[in-house]
């Protein structure tokens, strides 16, 4: 009996024990980075951290480091002899890339994260057109260290930025025929603001699209739940007016189609969107206003992503993916290298269902 | 062949489920994708299905062998000594015993691996591996149905692992990623099948439990289901895990499954691979004693060594070996020689002893 029992003692005890192996570290004696900002300044690397500061109860404060090294790699190391409690990023919520560093390639920090065990990815990447530490300052005024991932997550589900994460933008960034894009964030009157997406050729920022053209961007990934759109065109007044469109839902399908020439890509967006403020709702619906009005909406949103997916075709970037799906279709299996942009035409139909209220 | 249990050291029929189970499924369930990915590219899943199918002929090769002769359960020490004599037979015995000790050492230092580069890095591994030595010696001196007890626990700690993955990642999976169906040529695939032998090592504990089950015809069922079963698990785990990375990044993953755990989140927990880690710890512990409840099995059937004098013996030098391997690179060099013995005696030895012991088996026929 007492052996029985001294048997059973002994795990738990030891389960006890195992807990004491890892070093104990406390909130308040380490900094957390939450944010991480990489600028290039001539050959060099200026990394900035804005680290949230928790020391005392209920008062949330941020703190602004930034160094300049030669390397990415050594950046948290840097920064740790600038600090006075020992750095841990495994809380980082969003890294952004400077304008000049982005454009000069972004793989040496994605492919640190790839491999990182301490992050989450969850986490967000964006770029500026300004410079990360401009950007980092202006969300330390706001006293929160976490700003800038949680103003992009809010607009990625309510807004009109298509929803990304490291996850997805490691997966664009490895795979053959798809490429890298991340939400593009700017200054207004020294406020941060989301304004558009940033798409990438290979690891280099290429160039940026505006809010309306990232919503496209956002039907043609996702499927939405949300988002905006100004459409010139009016149901009263024709061409001549403007309404603002609300993305109920939205469904893409891609099929591809085999010709003797060029494979035929067609794109096939439904809408179900909603307008307010419709005037003399009533006398709407008996006329065919609403039906005509909704085909001018599609074909003019089929010719505005015609217009983003040549703007794509002119930078040679591919943030849908398209190349991918006509690799993997092809028959008999192509190399991933033999996919190019050009080898398929693209046929875009929208259908939009205008839901009035 | 002086090898008759008594009824309580003996298990019941299915029983042999959880313990084939946890010992086929283990650490390998973690990084298993990047290997077999190397010759096949995306078209391992078909691998999977060969390998699954080439071992459960060994296992139906296994009974046959063991249950030879009629009246009497053997372990593969029997066999050894009817196919080899006594001077070769020993030296097989030596060679098996030492094969379990060593998976179940890589196995020991791959956790701690794990533990150090997920958990605490920059943890000193002598403490760690000292607590799991003093807990896996409970286990093993328990015997094979306290074993028994922590394999239940050790599959559902895997199914408690897997399983999440299979349902909460559906927002990141890519179905296109699985075309082209078929873009490798037969003999990558082949290639392929036999690297993933590695990691179904295991079933060749039924060598050493064999005797210990009740009535061994009625097990044969529970082990091609343990077999089955995880094959099943290894084929859609490999799909899920295609469908989410794109192949370049794969490749550059040590720890695929945990890595699809850093995506997760639920309200209490914000990083699930911590508690993925934490709870393999069983399916790990309920599988090392296994394996070193064989090797001093079989030492104590063949040179006669108590069981727990070789199970110091053991534990003592993975204390050694733990400290001795520097890190997770290491160790990579000391499991090819292990994944390649284990292909040859699961593919080479049991056909083997197979053919000779239907000779043995014809010749004492009257």
């Amino acid at each position: 009996m007492v052996k029985s029992l001294f048997r059973s003692i002994i795990p738990l005890t030891l389960c006890l024990v195992l807990t004491a192996c890892g070093n104990e570290k406390l909130i308040n004696e380490i900094m957390l980075v939450q944010t991480l900002g990489f600028d290039s300044i001539g050959s060099n690397v200026r990394g900035s951290i804005l680290i949230g500061d928790y020391r005392k109860k209920g008062e949330v404060n941020a703190a602004l480091l930034d160094t300049v090294t030669t390397s990415e790699l050594d950046i948290i190391h840097a920064l740790n002899a600038k600090a006075k409690s020992p750095l841990e990023y495994g809380q980082l919520g969003i890294i952004v890339f400077g304008n000049e560093y982005s454009r000069q390639g972004v793989d040496a920090v994605i492919e640190n994260l790839c491999r990182d065990t301490r992050i989450s990815t969850r986490m967000q990447l964006a770029v500026t057109d300004k410079s990360a530490y401009d950007l980092l300052h202006a969300a330390k005024k706001m006293k929160d260290a976490y700003m800038l991932s949680d103003m992009i997550e809010q607009s990625m589900d309510n807004g009109n930025l298509p929803s990304t994460n490291l996850q997805q933008a490691l997966y664009s960034f490895y795979t053959n025929g798809r490429d890298l894009y991340l939400p593009h964030l700017t200054l207004e009157r020294n406020e941060l603001k989301a304004d558009g997406v940033a798409l990438f050729k290979d690891e280099k920022y290429v160039v940026q699209v505006g809010l309306e053209q990232s919503l496209l961007l956002k039907m043609l990934l996702e499927n939405t739940k949300n988002g905006s759109y100004l459409v010139p065109d009016s149901i009263k007044n024709g061409n001549g007016g403007l309404t603002l469109l609300r993305i109920l839902k939205s469904k893409t399908k891609y099929s591809l189609t085999k010709r003797p020439s060029k494979p035929l890509m067609t794109i096939e967006l439904l809408i179900n969107a909603e307008i307010r403020d419709v005037p003399n709702r009533a006398q709407y619906h008996a006329s065919d206003l609403i039906p005509q009005f909704e085909h001018r909406i599609e074909a003019y949103i089929a010719n505005e992503i015609n217009k983003l997916l040549a703007l794509c075709q002119k930078y040679e970037t591919d943030p849908l993916g398209l190349e991918d799906i006509v690799i993997r279709n092809s028959q008999p299996p192509m190399d991933s290298s033999q996919g190019d942009i050009s080898g398929f035409d693209t046929e875009v139909k929208v259908k939009l269902d205008i839901i009035s209220q | 062949m002086n090898n008759e249990m008594k009824d309580k050291y003996q298990l019941s029929p299915i029983l042999l489920y959880f313990l084939l189970f946890v010992s086929i499924i283990d650490l390998g369930i973690l990084s298993y994708q990047k290997t077999i990915l190397h010759f096949a590219g995306y078209n391992a899943w078909i691998s999977v299905f060969i390998t699954g199918i080439g071992v459960h002929v060994i296992v139906w090769m296994i009974y046959r062998i063991l249950s030879s002769f009629k009246n009497e359960a053997m372990d593969v020490i029997d066999v050894n000594r009817i196919c080899f004599g006594l001077i070769i037979g020993k030296i097989f015995d030596a060679m098996i015993i030492f094969y379990f000790f060593y998976g179940a050492f890589l196995m020991f230092r791959g956790y701690l691996s794990i533990v150090q580069v997920w958990l605490f890095p920059g943890m000193p591994i002598w403490p760690v591996s000292l607590v799991l030595i003093i807990l896996i010696y409970y286990t093993v001196t328990g015997g094979i149905r306290t074993i028994n007890g922590l394999s239940f626990w050790g599959m559902l700690a895997v199914i408690a692992c897997v399983l999440p993955l299979l349902f909460m990642l559906t927002k990141y999976l890519h179905p296109l990623n699985l075309k082209p169906l078929l873009n490798h040529s037969v003999t990558e695939i082949m290639l392929s099948s036999k690297s993933m032998v590695f990691q179904f090592l295991g079933v060749e504990s039924l060598l050493m439990i064999y005797p210990f089950i009740q009535s061994p015809a009625k097990s044969q069922k529970w082990a091609h289901f343990a077999v089955l079963t995880s094959t099943a698990l290894y084929v859609l785990l490999l799909a899920i895990t295609f469908m989410f990375y794109s192949e370049n990044e794969l490749k550059l993953l040590v720890w695929p499954t945990l890595h699809m755990y850093m995506i997760l989140h639920v309200q209490f927990f914000q990083r699930l691979e911590h508690v993925a880690v934490s709870i393999l710890c069983i399916t790990i512990i309920a599988n090392l004693s296994l394996s070193l409840w064989m090797a001093s099995r079989a030492a104590r059937r063949s040179f006669s060594i108590k069981q727990h004098r070789s199970i110091l013996v053991f534990l003592f030098a993975f204390l050694l070996g733990a400290v001795f391997i520097k890190d997770y690179d290491n160790l990579m060099a000391f499991i090819d020689p292990y994944s390649a013995t284990g292909f040859y005696l699961l593919f080479g030895y049991i056909p083997i002893l197979f053919v000779m012991m239907q000779f043995k088996k014809n010749r004492n026929k009257p």
